[in-house]
Order: C-alpha cells, then sequence, then structure tokens
C-alpha cells in the first residue's frame, strides 16, 4: 500500500514536472552546469588488490561481507534452487588458471552493465565505484546478463532473517527487497563514515586509515586484500597495483577491472 | 478466419490459466520460475524472455513484409499486407506482455521506464520502439486501412450500424478520397519500415551481444536473430493469408528462402564458434554440438531444414495446399523458438567468460503457463480483430461527387503535426539521453522519454489528420 | 424511468461519495496520534533564546540530531522555571528516575542515508531549510514536520553545490 502510493506519488510528480514544461528544465540544468566549479582536488579513485599469493582461502571475506552489507543467509530453499547471494564469492577450482580465487565486483572503468541499464539503476560514481540504486531498479536483470564476471544478483524471494527478527541488522545497509539487482559497493558506507568523519574532525585522510576499510580486507587473516585511492601514486593500492605480477581477469572484455589481483606467474 | 467454439473455449482457458499462474509469481515472487543466480547453476533470463524474442521478431517482420508490399504497390498480394496488421499488433502486445512477465518489479517499471528511461540501452529501445511507435503506428495504420470496409458493413450489416459507423469515420468513397487512402498508405509505410527493422535489430542486439561473448559473434547472432524472425513471422503470415492463391505462392517462396538462410546462418555460427580460441564460446559450442543442449540444437536443424522442404516442394509444384502452410508455420516456430532460446539460455548456462560450473534450466508449470497464456491471448486478439476487420473492399459502392475539400486547412494540420512531432521526439530524445546532466544520473527532465513518445505518436496522428479533415461536412 | 430504480441510483451514489470521503479522511487522519511524554513547547524555549543544539545535542556532530535526556532538562529544570502550569511534571519523572521516552516522528526512508552534522556543520544549512519554525510552535509535536521527497533534496544539493552522486544519500 505504502509502495503504492509512493509510485503514485512519483508518477504525479513527474508529469507535474513535465507539464511545468521543458524550458523551465533546460534553464534550470544549464544554470547548474554553469555554476559547478572546477574540481579543485584531483578525484578519487577508489581500487582494491588482492594478493593470491597470499590469500590462505579461507572465505572469511565471504562471510564477512554477508554480515556487513545484510546478504539474507542462503535457506534451504535458495540453496535447493542454487539462488545464492554472495557479493563476495569464490570462482571455483578448475581448469582455469584461477583457481579458487576470491571475487567482488570488479568495478571496471568501463562497466558494461551500466550502459545496458534501461532506468538508470546502476550507473559509475564519481569515484570510479559502480553502483545499484536498487530503489529504481525494475528487475529486468539485463545487468546481469551483461556483466562478463556474473557479479550481480538478483534478488528471487522476499529476504527472510533468522527468527524473521531483522533487528541483528547493519543499519547502514539498507537491506533490498525482491524483484531487484545488487552487488558489491566496495563498502561504501564505510568510505562515507570516513570521509565525513575525517571532514568534520578536519583532518587529513590517511591511506592507513583506508587500506583495510571494506569488510573483507578488514576481516582477511593474511591481509592479502588492499584498498585504497587508486589514483593517489603514493598509496599502497597503487604501488601493488603497479607490481610486476599484477594482473586483471579477462583483459579480453575491455572492462579494464579496478579489482587487481597479485599472482607470481609460472 | 473462423475458429470454432471449441477453439476459442480452450484459447480462454490458456489465458485464464496464465493468467493464475501470474498471480503466482506476484504473492511469491520470481522464486515460482526456474531461474537462478547466474554462475551459480542457472540463467537469469529463460522462457520469458524467449517468448518476448519471438513474439516481437515475428511481429516487427510481418509488419515489416506488410510495409514493403504498401511501398511497392504490389497489388496481387495485398492480402498480406492487411493480415500482416492485425497479426502485428496481437504479436506486439503478447511481446508486451512476456516482459511484463519477466520484470521483478513490473509496477515500477510501469512508472520508472517513462519517467526515466535510457535511450542507450537496448531495452530503452525495444520498449520505446517496439511498444510504443510501432504498436500505435500500426493502430491508426489497421483504423484507416479499413475505413472503407467498415463504411460498406454500417450500410449492409444488421447488426451494430452505429459502431460501423463511428469507426468508417465519415468515409466517402469519392476519388480524392481514395488517392489521399493511397498516398497515406504508401507514406505511413515508408515511414514505418526504418522504426520496424530498427526494432528488430535492437532485439537481435538484447540477444546477440553478450558480454564475453566476441564482436563477430555477437554480430552473426544479431544476423541469425533477424533472419529467423522474418521466416517466423512469414510462415504464420503465410497461414493467416492461406485464402488468396498469388499471395500463398509468395509466402510460401519467401519462407523457403528465409528458412534456407537461417540453416545456413546457423550453421556457419555453429562451425566458427567451434574454430574461436576464446575458452567460453567453444565450450558454449560444444554444449550445443553435444552437450546438454544437443537435443534441441539438432532439432532446432532438423526442424528448419523440413520446413525449407517443404516450403520449396510447394513452390516448386505451385500449389500450395493449407496442411502444408501449417506444417511449414508449426515447424518454422517451433525451429525459431529454439533458436532464440539456445541463443539466450544456452548462453548463461555454458558460455560464461569465467570458469563458473554449468548450469541447468528446466522450465516450472508457473513460466509455461504464462507463456501459454500469453500466446492463448494474442491469438484470441488476432482473431478478434480479424473479425472486426473487414476481409476486402474491392467492390467499389457509387461514387459520389467530389466534395469540396478544405485543402488548406488539411495540408496545415499535417505539417504541424508532423514537424510538432519531429521536434517533440528529437528534443525528448536529447533530454532523456542525458545530454549537459553529466554527473547526475537522471535524464534533465524527468518523464523525457514519454515527450519522445508523444513526438513520434503526433508524427503518425499527422496521417490521420491528412485523412480525416477534409471529409467534414461543411 | 420507475422510483426504485432511482432511489437505488441515489442510494449508490451516496455510498460512492461517503466511501470517497472516507478513503481521503482515512489517509488524512493518523493511525493514532502519538503523545509526548511532556506537553514541552518549543516557543517558550526559544523566546528565551537558547539555541536548537542546546537540547538536540547530535545535531552537529552525528548523524541522528537526538533528543534530550531527562538529565539535559534537569540542568535548567531542578529549579521552578517560569510561570508555565504544566512546568514541574518534568521534576516528576526525576523524582521517579523515570527516561523521557520522546517518540521519533520524522523517519527518513530505509533506503535513504542522511547525517545532520554533514549539513548542519560542513553544510552550513539552517535547520528551517528542512523544518518548520519551531519559534511558533506552542505544542508538543504530534506529527512529522519534514515532507521531503528526493526532487527537493536534489534542489537543494544543485543550489548548494554538494554531492549530486546517488551514493551521497542512497545506501
Amino acid at each position: 500500500m505504502k509502495r503504492d502510493d509512493d509510485l503514485r506519488r512519483k508518477l504525479l510528480a513527474g508529469l507535474a514536472a513535465s507539464a511545468a514544461g521543458a524550458l523551465a528544465g533546460c534553464t534550470r540544468a544549464m544554470a547548474a552546469k554553469s555554476a559547478e566549479p572546477a574540481p579543485s582536488r584531483r578525484r578519487r579513485k577508489w581500487g582494491m588488490v588482492i594478493d593470491l599469493d597470499r590469500c590462505a582461502r579461507c572465505a572469511g571475506c565471504v562471510v564477512a561481507c554477508q554480515q556487513e552489507n545484510n546478504i539474507p543467509p542462503l535457506g534451504a530453499q535458495a540453496a535447493a534452487r542454487t539462488r545464492p547471494i554472495h557479493w563476495m564469492d569464490f570462482l571455483p577450482p578448475a581448469s582455469g588458471s584461477f583457481t579458487a580465487t576470491p571475487i567482488p565486483c570488479m568495478h571496471c572503468e568501463d562497466p558494461p552493465c551500466v550502459k545496458v541499464c534501461p532506468v538508470g539503476a546502476t550507473y559509475q560514481n564519481p569515484e570510479g565505484i559502480t553502483a545499484q540504486v536498487w530503489e529504481r531498479c525494475i528487475g529486468c536483470r539485463y545487468c546481469i546478463v551483461a556483466c562478463p564476471y556474473s557479479r550481480r544478483y538478483f534478488n528471487w524471494s522476499e529476504p527472510r532473517w533468522p527468527g524473521d527478527d531483522p533487528s541483528s541488522l547493519n543499519p547502514d545497509v539498507a537491506p533490498r527487497p525482491r524483484g531487484v539487482v545488487e552487488k558489491c559497493t566496495l563498502c561504501h558506507h564505510r568510505i562515507h563514515a570516513v570521509l565525513e568523519h575525517a571532514r568534520l574532525d578536519e583532518e587529513l585522510l590517511t591511506d592507513e586509515a583506508l587500506r583495510r576499510l571494506p569488510a573483507c580486507a578488514e576481516s582477511c587473516p593474511t591481509q592479502a586484500i588492499t584498498f585504497g585511492d587508486l589514483a593517489d601514486p603514493d598509496s599502497e593500492v597503487a604501488r601493488l597495483a603497479a607490481s610486476p605480477r599484477a594482473v586483471r581477469l579477462l583483459p579480453e572484455a575491455g572492462t579494464r577491472p579496478k579489482v587487481i589481483y597479485l599472482r607470481e606467474t609460472k | 478466419m473462423k475458429a470454432t467454439r471449441g477453439a476459442v473455449v480452450l484459447l480462454l482457458g490458456l489465458a485464464v490459466l496464465g493468467a493464475y499462474a501470474f498471480t503466482q509469481q506476484c504473492i511469491h515472487g520470481d522464486a515460482v520460475t526456474d531461474l537462478r543466480t547466474i554462475g551459480a547453476g542457472g540463467p537469469v533470463w529463460g522462457l520469458y524472455v524467449v517468448g518476448d524474442g519471438f513474439f516481437a521478431s515475428a511481429a516487427l517482420a510481418s509488419l515489416a513484409v506488410g510495409c514493403v508490399i504498401r511501398v511497392l504497390r504490389l497489388r496481387e498480394i495485398e492480402g498480406v499486407a492487411r493480415m500482416a496488421l492485425p497479426f502485428g499488433i496481437a504479436g506486439l502486445v503478447a511481446s508486451l506482455g512476456c516482459v511484463l512477465a519477466d520484470l521483478g518489479r513490473p509496477m515500477a517499471a510501469l512508472v520508472n521506464l517513462p519517467l526515466v528511461g535510457r535511450p542507450a540501452s537496448p531495452f530503452f529501445g525495444t520498449f520505446t520502439l517496439v511498444a510504443g511507435a510501432s504498436l500505435v503506428a500500426t493502430l491508426v495504420h489497421l483504423a484507416l486501412t479499413n475505413r472503407p470496409g467498415w463504411a460498406q458493413r454500417a450500410q449492409a450489416a444488421s447488426r451494430w450500424p452505429g459502431l460501423w459507423r463511428a469507426l468508417a469515420c465519415r468515409w466517402q468513397d469519392t476519388a480524392s478520397a481514395r488517392q489521399r487512402r493511397e498516398r497515406v498508405d504508401f507514406w505511413l509505410s515508408l515511414g514505418l519500415l526504418p522504426v520496424l527493422l530498427g526494432g528488430l535489430v535492437i532485439l537481435g542486439v538484447v540477444f546477440g551481444v553478450r558480454a564475453g561473448r566476441p564482436a563477430w559473434q555477437g554480430r552473426f547472432g544479431v544476423v541469425t536473430f533477424v533472419v529467423s524472425g522474418a521466416a517466423a513471422g512469414c510462415s504464420l503470415l503465410a497461414l493467416a493469408v492461406h485464402a488468396h492463391r498469388r499471395a500463398n505462392l509468395f509466402m510460401a517462396r519467401t519462407v523457403a528462402v528465409l528458412t534456407a538462410l537461417a540453416v545456413l546462418l546457423v550453421v556457419s555460427g555453429e562451425i566458427l564458434a567451434l574454430r574461436t580460441p576464446y575458452l567460453s564460446v567453444q565450450r558454449y559450442a560444444h554444449a550445443l554440438l553435444e552437450g546438454p543442449w544437443s537435443g534441441l540444437f539438432w532439432a532446432e536443424l532438423v526442424l528448419f531444414f523440413l520446413a525449407g522442404m517443404i516450403a520449396l516442394a510447394m513452390s516448386l509444384r505451385k500449389t500450395v495446399s493449407l496442411i502444408g502452410t501449417a506444417t511449414t508455420a508449426l515447424l518454422v516456430c517451433t525451429a525459431v523458438s529454439l533458436e532464440r532460446f539456445l541463443l539466450l539460455v544456452a548462453w548463461q548456462t555454458h558460455g560464461l567468460g569465467l570458469s563458473w560450473p554449468a548450469g541447468v534450466y528446466r522450465p516450472t508449470w508457473v513460466e509455461w503457463s504464462v507463456l501459454a497464456g500469453v500466446a492463448a491471448a494474442a491469438v484470441l486478439a488476432f482473431l478478434s480483430i480479424a473479425k472486426v476487420c473487414p476481409a476486402g473492399t474491392e467492390a467499389a459502392t457509387e461514387a459520389g461527387d467530389p466534395a469540396p475539400a478544405d485543402e488548406r486547412r488539411r495540408l496545415l494540420v499535417t505539417a504541424l503535426c508532423l514537424v510538432g512531432g519531429f521536434v517533440l521526439a528529437c528534443g525528448g530524445l536529447a533530454l532523456s539521453a542525458g545530454l549537459a546532466s553529466a554527473p547526475f544520473l537522471d535524464p534533465i527532465l524527468p518523464g523525457s522519454p514519454l515527450v519522445f513518445l508523444a513526438g513520434l505518436l503526433l508524427m503518425v496522428a499527422a496521417a490521420l489528420a491528412y485523412e480525416l479533415i477534409s471529409e467534414r461536412p461543411r | 424511468m420507475s422510483y426504485a430504480r432511482r432511489s437505488l441510483r441515489t442510494v449508490l451514489l451516496i455510498a460512492v461519495v461517503i466511501l470517497f470521503v472516507g478513503m481521503v479522511g482515512a489517509r488524512r487522519a493518523p493511525a493514532t496520534s502519538p503523545r509526548q511524554p511532556l506537553p514541552m513547547s518549543h516557543k517558550r524555549h526559544l523566546d528565551k533564546q537558547m539555541k536548537c543544539r542546546a537540547c538536540h545535542q547530535g545535531v552537529e556532530g552525528e548523524a541522528m540530531a537526538s533528543f534530550p535526556t531527562l538529565a539535559d532538562c534537569m540542568d535548567c529544570h531542578k529549579t521552578p522555571q517560569g510561570q508555565e502550569p504544566a512546568e514541574p511534571e518534568v521534576r516528576v519523572f526525576a523524582a521517579r528516575g523515570q527516561e523521557l521516552s520522546w517518540v521519533l516522528l520524522n523517519r527518513l526512508p530505509g533506503h535513504v542515508y542522511f547525517s545532520h552534522a554533514a549539513h548542519v556543520t560542513l553544510g552550513r544549512v539552517k535547520c528551517e531549510a528542512c523544518h518548520r519554525d519551531m519559534s511558533k510552535v506552542d505544542q508538543a509535536p504530534i506529527e512529522a514536520d519534514v515532507h521531503l521527497d528526493m526532487s527537493a533534496c536534489v534542489a537543494c544539493h544543485r543550489d548548494g553545490n554538494a554531492s549530486l552522486d546517488c551514493l551521497a544519500c542512497h545506501k
């Protein structure tokens, strides 16, 4: 009922806005464009490095991600139907050269999923995160089909929490309803919190504060996962990404991932 | 075309079953389907999208064939063009039904697509072009084409003369009116042709170009999709126009050529896929050739081959039988559905870029029922539209004296509609493309996709204005 | 037309009107009007030149603006303040040692992230930009006073050169 009201209000608001005239919209948009300041600071570009030679394949990152991001535990029905949601997953051991690899969203610089979304529910944010605004998602699953890494998940049914108790959820991450697509956000809520506190305390954000920021990186016992600003040449993550051991998944897809793997070539 | 009462009851039953299955899906979510998480055992797009691809491509292809016939003024096979209109409308409605059944949040889609739809997405392209423009333009086309027939029926029919008179919109069988009719027919068909073909190609892109698939193979998929869609549309049209002798021979020849092309494309696509260096493409090709999907793949080839042979035999002997045409249509449609299925679903289970385990897909009763319901509703829609539209209007009644036409007003309104529609459509497209709003996700003007659609509709309305205005009695 | 049919039509018409009015009324009326523990008046506090942050202490440094605790009230109300007949009620709570259970009225949708600190301290947004002028409110609030939709948020973010990134607010 509530959602219906919201939808109706949105539709009416949209119609009213259209009726208000294209002219008003155009002028306002142009004014906004001219008023935009030149970026005084270099844009950040969040990225991640996963060192496969350090990784112990303990899957702690998978569990940490589930906990942090309010991903409902896999029920018996979903398990039987193989409908899991794992923003951070393990590529199964196979004949390929990448065996048992932890694989989050690659946060491509040229993400195919963003291009195909019919309603702009997924987009690349200015700091390089491929984000999903599930409130706008219509559940067409085109992005899932378009992703070469299969790193997007659809909510096949309403999420259920153990004992139907949602009070144990992380309040910083909104649980997703049935019928929408969801994905890894690089723990954007944590980045958000760190940035806001740094600004409130008028401190500079150091690379040390960022390195283990996402839940997966924080939980990793061998510190195989490093997070940070790829555009900052002094950051740990940029230093590792420049290593001769650095490789990217499916380079032939032309997506230019910002999640980079380190591996000794044999 | 006459449908027996039993057939109608069966179709109605199927439609009700489909509606019931869809309510089950609405209540329990998409968990009632057999779609699964991709990479963890299944495809995320299944029967519904296959159905969309089939219905929409068949409808668009047959409408395009009809338009070509009108543009070239092929009088002998005009019956094909006439039948293409109700057929296309039914097919487009069915494809819309399939898409809505597939969406996770159909209500959100009905709000968000008109408000913030992105033309950059092929999905939006299919939605506006296919759903909006083609459907409404075809409805206008249908109404204008049938006015003379309805005017006749208003005089002759004993039941509902008022309805026929209203539908006929003061049709006067004068020389100038007929001239206008032909002119509008030509220009509307010519204008619609690129829209229809564009829609077909965009659908092919949605199906063919897949992430991780090399570009040449995606393009191959698009061509195969378009050709086989044309084969399906033509085979069904052939069935619909079987009564016209000249038309059915033409259609049999067309179907023979198209199925031969489809077989050629499918086989060469498979051979090329087997020979590429890409691991994922090879996995996919082997899954078709000898893996879990091999049964469907070989069935597709055999069905295409058989259908082509029957159509070829009929066109060589120059006698077209109803049974032959019906068999061809059945075989081609099944083969094309299989082609869509393998192009879409097999790719998700066996052709992923990373080494995920292979998936399976066994559609549940809900998916089959919804698809059957949509198909039944489409057939019912076709039958009822065909019943409302008169079969032919060869007999001219009386050539009344030419009414004094208000030429200037007619031309002015038509031109205004065309220009205004064009401006609105371009403006809407530019605004919804998000020009000059780079940092923000939204179109500059919420609802600009609606403006685009309104522009297209206004352009179509120019045809209405051109034909209807001058005939007002003064 | 017979009398019976006419009267039936009238009855139907009345029924429809009643249904319509009822539906509209049901949407307008709050399901249950929440009661605040004290009949406190924002007007009287603000008339004494108090600042919002004196009671809503989280507003400058935290996401939630927070409600005053009993201890915060008792900083001033330990001794009687003014002649308001309801004023001693707060000391009744204090005598019982019962914490004040203020009712939170302004709630955001679950998918929205909003920080008072970011808006008030970093963005220098006035309280009145979203909330009503509390210096005119003489009663304890019983209904939400912030009615923002996304377009209002976006308009202000545009004007103030704040982030237009979806992730700035959507979580």
